[in-house]
């Protein structure tokens, strides 16, 4: 439908996908290379640097030579590497994050198709992208990568899990409102949850939501403070750390891609994709320049984290997803049940998600505050008086607990 | 210990510290153990003590409230040459402030002292670098290996007796050998190679090669290895066959071992040249180790100590000379 | 117990195996080449999934026998190797040796010249302490950010001490027996406007790390080390101080001029990587006090060397071991003079070393990430280690 609405062209339907899926690929790779250097530029800005500057005008071709150096490195593969994992891996890891961008709407008619169970096929199959790392964490055969690897699988599992929870929370308020003016069985498709918020965008009514979901895609895509699979001062890059030249940049097609997705999932169920904020009504042209300034927003955010957080322990990224996280999202989908089970109002389900998210600070906070404890106190010195020290009071403390 | 300022007061050396020191502290809590004391220039006091009485030392020096010696700052030794090792802990009491130093006296060769592990945990890596710097064993170490040298290298670089232009001689890389990697082929090699190109070349890349072809290749490098260990194996005991008593000083003249002229290895591997090398009978002998003085102690004859340290000092020049002479093949 | 037999033969209970799942420690290579050793430093840990069952520390590849080829050379000529040794403090380390061949020697120094040491030296902890902050992010996982604003700073520093002596990193400008020239004209206002970036910068860290959830998360409660461990393992400096014991050698064994300052020691209370960096950023802030109080105190002009010095130095036979406070810890020369133009023996005592040898308890039983971070938190210079 691209085509028959733009040019007033007819064609057949698969036709129609097939170059869909085409225009979808190639726009993807000009965004990752975009993506690249304004992850650069950003940094730069943020670490006192200027970023490049050298290649083309400001430093814009950057990318394009990055992908030149990349395509004619030497690809190399470690001689007791498993030959077809290590190989396959990339692409593993690629196809998938590419496949999910079938139901995602980048305007009100423009996407590849609009599915009925949209977000339960975008992480269904958004979850093999797993396999890919941990095909190339074990066929590397390198330590580092194996355990890069298996900090990826597990940081996966933990964190899709709240985040599907809190799917299931918005479905819920999306059939809610549907039902009423429309067809509650198509809670499922992105697009229809978009149409939805023409007026009321869901991250005033369910804004822990909000606030899970983007927790949960940062851990996802590995970008700080989740980055331990590629931890450079633990794990020296993780499970690529075997992979050079093409198969390495496919990994980081595959990971600026997953980062566009991600924030535009984000923005495409929270911030209203689509639409102009209140109701307003503007043309498909316009709808695509709101989608994607709405995407470019949440992408400097998600960037600039990089640069002003450093990484979590394993551990602590666990005790964070189990521990706080889970059971939130678990109360999200109950409230929400409770109140929609008894008609209440939409108010009623943003304030208590309000009131949700304001505990998840304060628990937050608190436990920082416990964590960090007193400060360094400083004594004055008495350089002539020889004075006897006390064993401080030092607590072991156990191994891990957060 | 005294307030130091910036002024400096040099102290005679070996002067004994006044009364009320932390030497008459020590003397009270040992007994026992005879205790030389003396000043160093620093204004610190340093106590000699036998060398079977450190464990003791330290160990209630560490615990006796008079001295709280808690903070093994520093651990060294000092070689003296024919007058053995000097053995030095650095002590601290972080609660009193007092430093000290304490001092024993070893033999050079086969030194073996109780190690102070198992009360300062300092002493752990202190006294397996003074291990392998000095050769002194420490009873009781929990894991005496090597700490800043090569795992399997039994040399003893920070004695006396190992001076600085032989070293890598003594650590078993052998010039020679390498001179021998890099001149041209011989000429039995030269016929092998005019003979039918059948011959490999010489020079293949390791990838290049069949797996029999590198296994060949690790055998022949691996046989240049045990060579060369065997060679500096042999170098060695001609020096330490010509070496004097324990102690001593450097032996000269098995110190210049049969060394190649390193003009050889520099100038380019052409065929005119590999003949012409000097072979190594023609160059001159090496010069016959000089008779060196005896050093008197400093407090019997310090003229005679000053005279006999600046007799070595030229004997030594005039040897370095003739080294350097003879290693340019003149 | 009730025996049963069972046609004369005594029944033993069955014994039960409990069989788990067979897992295999991994053995991991950090080092020698590795982002977070700092240098050439290698540990072989022993990894139970992410738990650090064992750590194997190996040291020793850039040995270069620093105190051997100080043997062989005169007092003076050996001086260059105290830049080598401890390269990001550099200016302290050739502080200590000067001292030490001084107090062998009976030079007197001018009174100019030791403000001029005590300054350069105090800035140069400065710039060791913003190299801590940097590398340690680094550690934490900071991307670069922590870098690049504390060498924001350190470049400002360096920039001061190119003017003073000529170089960025290898400075060789003590002397025995003073400084080699004068510091140039501007060299006390260049100092103050250069203090005043370096205030900001201190602001600018805390604000980036201090208070960061993340951060503290990272560096609470890792690699403690009770107060007895760490002066049985002979640390010094600023990891001694973290662990409660307010020892500072400027101030315990006071040396050179530092009795005409007030300044405070910071003391941490826990031992753990938070209070190391707590107190090297405090430790900042009062070496500010210091070169603010020195800069006002210093003689606008004088000699910098003595009226006379012998041209070969040749001390009278004796001792010494000289002791400072560097950014690392305690540095030591002990020196001991034969009465020649060479030192008989030279051993340079490096907090480092000693430093880098509790790491192994820090360690064990803790996470891999958090034997990154404990190893980051001692500031090791591999250099220094090794010598």
């Amino acid at each position: 439908m691209v085509l028959s609405e733009f040019a007033g062209v007819s064609m057949p339907d698969w036709i129609d996908a097939l170059l869909r899926v085409v225009f979808i690929v190639a726009l993807m790779t000009i965004n990752a290379f975009a993506l690249i250097y304004l992850e650069r530029k950003i940094l730069a800005r943020l670490q006192a640097r200027v970023g490049p500057t050298r290649t083309g005008p400001i430093g814009t071709l950057q990318s394009i030579a990055d992908a030149l150096k990349l395509v004619t490195k030497e690809d190399v593969r470690p001689i007791t590497a498993d030959r077809w994992a290590f190989e396959l891996a990339p692409y593993m890891a690629f196809v998938p994050v590419f496949l999910v961008f079938v139901p995602i709407p980048f305007t009100e008619t423009w996407f590849i198709r609009d599915l009925n169970l949209g977000l339960l096929y975008v992480f269904g199959v958004l979850g093999l992208n797993i396999v890919g790392v941990v095909m190339a964490a074990w066929g590397s055969d390198n330590k580092y990568a194996l355990l890069g690897g298996v900090r990826a699988a597990a940081q996966a599992i933990s964190y899709e899990i709240p985040m599907l929870l809190i799917i299931v929370a918005v479905v819920m308020v999306a059939a809610g409102r549907l039902a009423v003016d429309g067809d509650a069985s198509m809670a499922g498709s992105i697009n229809a949850i978009v149409g939805d918020q023409t007026t009321t965008p869901y991250i005033l009514l369910q804004p822990l939501g909000f606030v899970i979901f983007m927790i949960g895609a940062l851990a996802e895509l590995h970008r700080p403070p989740f980055d331990m699979p590629i931890a450079e001062s633990e794990v020296v890059g993780g499970y690529f750390v075997e992979y050079s030249g093409m198969r390495w940049g496919l990994f980081f097609l595959a990971e600026y891609t997953a980062l566009f997705l991600m924030v535009m999932l984000a923005s495409s169920i929270f911030l209203g994709g689509w639409n102009w904020p209140f109701g307003a009504d503007v043309g498909l042209g316009l709808q695509i320049v709101l989608t994607l300034v709405k995407t470019s927003v949440m992408i400097v955010l998600v960037i600039g984290s990089r640069a002003l957080f450093p990484r979590l322990r394993i551990d602590q990224l666990m005790a964070f997803s189990w521990k706080v996280l889970l059971p939130f999202a678990i109360v999200q989908v109950i409230a929400n049940g409770i109140i929609l089970a008894y008609g209440g109002a939409d108010w009623v389900v943003g304030l208590v998600s309000f009131a949700l998210l304001a505990a998840l600070f304060g628990l937050i906070y608190q436990l920082m505050r416990q964590r960090k404890g007193e400060g360094a106190r400083t004594v004055s010195t008495t350089p002539a008086t020889p004075r006897v020290i006390t064993a401080p009071d030092v607590t072991p403390v156990e191994a891990g607990g957060d | 210990m005294t307030t130091r300022s910036s002024s400096v007061t040099a102290e005679p050396a070996g002067s004994e510290p006044g009364p009320g020191s932390i030497a008459d502290l020590y003397r009270e809590v040992f007994p026992l153990i005879s205790i030389d004391a003396a000043l160093d220039k620093g204004g610190d006091v340093a106590l000699t003590i036998p060398s079977d009485a450190i464990h003791e030392v330290l160990e209630r020096g560490r615990s006796d409230e008079r001295l709280q010696m808690n903070l093994l700052r520093n651990q060294t030794a000092v070689d003296w040459e024919d007058r053995g090792l000097e053995l030095v802990y650095h002590l601290y009491s972080i609660p009193l402030r007092q430093a000290v130093a304490i001092k024993a006296w070893v033999p050079t060769e086969g030194a073996v002292v109780e190690s102070v592990a198992d009360l300062y945990q300092m002493a752990d890596w202190a006294e397996r670098e003074c291990r392998e710097m000095f050769g002194i064993e420490f009873i009781g170490h929990p894991d005496p290996r090597n700490l800043l040298l090569d795992e399997d290298i039994d040399i003893h670089p920070l004695r006396k007796s190992h001076p600085l232009a032989p070293i890598e001689m003594e650590q078993g890389v052998d010039v020679e050998f390498f001179t021998k990697q890099h001149p041209p082929p011989e000429p039995e090699e030269e016929a092998e190679e005019a003979a039918p190109a059948a011959a490999a070349p010489t020079r293949k890349r390791v990838e290049d090669m069949t797996e029999a072809e590198r296994e060949e290749r690790r055998a022949e490098q691996a046989e240049r290895v045990a060579r060369a260990r065997e060679l500096a194996k042999v170098r060695r005991a001609e020096r330490l066959a010509g070496a004097p008593p324990a102690g001593g000083p450097r032996p000269e003249g098995a110190a210049p071992p049969p060394t190649p002229a390193p003009a050889a290895a520099t100038e380019a591997p052409s065929a005119e040249t590999a003949p012409s090398a000097p072979p190594r009978d023609d160059r001159p002998p090496a010069p016959p180790p000089p008779e060196l003085p005896s050093i008197p102690d400093a407090e019997e004859d310090p003229e005679g100590r000053a005279a006999a340290q600046a007799e070595r000092v030229r004997l030594g020049r005039e040897l370095a000379a003739a080294r350097r002479a003879q290693l340019r093949g003149e | 117990m009730v025996q049963r037999t069972f046609e004369g033969e005594v029944l033993t209970e069955p014994v039960v195996v409990e069989r788990e799942f067979e897992t295999v420690d991994m053995n991991i290579n950090i080092g020698p080449q590795h982002p977070a050793t700092h240098g050439v430093f290698r540990m072989v840990l022993t990894v139970d999934g992410e738990i650090v069952k064992d750590a194997i520390p190996y040291i020793g590849y850039m040995h270069r026998g620093g105190e051997k080829l100080s043997e062989n050379l005169d007092y003076r000529g050996a001086l260059g190797y105290q830049d080598r040794t401890d390269y990001l403090a550099a200016f302290n380390s050739e502080w200590v040796y000067v001292n030490a061949v001084e107090r062998l020697a009976g030079v007197e120094i001018p009174e100019r010249a030791e403000y001029v040491r005590l300054i350069l030296a105090e800035f140069n902890r400065l710039l060791s302490h913003f190299m801590f902050m940097g590398a340690f992010g680094t550690d934490v996982g900071y991307f670069g950010t922590a870098f690049t604003w504390t060498f924001k700073e350190r470049e400002r520093i360096q920039d001061l001490f190119e003017a003073v002596c000529g170089d960025r990193i290898m400075y060789n400008y003590f002397r025995v027996g003073g400084l080699a020239w004068d510091p140039h004209e501007t060299f006390v206002e260049d100092s103050h406007w250069v203090l005043d970036q370096v205030e900001t910068g201190i602001g600018d860290v805390d604000e980036l790390m201090t208070d960061n959830e993340v951060f503290v998360a990272r560096c609470r409660d890792v690699g403690v080390m009770s107060a007895e461990d760490a002066i049985s393992f002979g640390v010094t400096g600023p990891m001694l101080r973290a662990s409660g014991v307010p020892f500072d050698l400027r101030v315990d064994e006071p040396y050179s001029i530092y009795d005409r300052f007030h300044w405070e020691i910071p003391v941490g209370e826990r031992g753990d990587v938070y209070d190391r960096y707590l107190v090297r950023l405090e430790e900042m802030r009062q070496s500010v006090t210091i070169l603010r109080q020195a800069l006002d105190q210093m003689p606008t002009s004088g000699p910098i060397m003595p009226e006379r010095m012998p041209a070969r130095l040749r001390p009278e036979p004796g001792e010494i071991y000289m002791r400072q406070e560097n950014p690392r810890g305690e540095y030591g020369i002990y020196m001991v003079s034969d009465g020649t133009d060479q030192p008989w023996r030279v051993k340079m005592r490096s907090p480092c070393f000693h430093n880098l040898s509790s790491l192994k308890p820090q360690v064990i039983g803790g996470y891999l990430a958090d034997a990154v971070v404990a190893l980051g938190s001692i500031d090791i210079v591999l250099c220094e280690v090794d010598r």
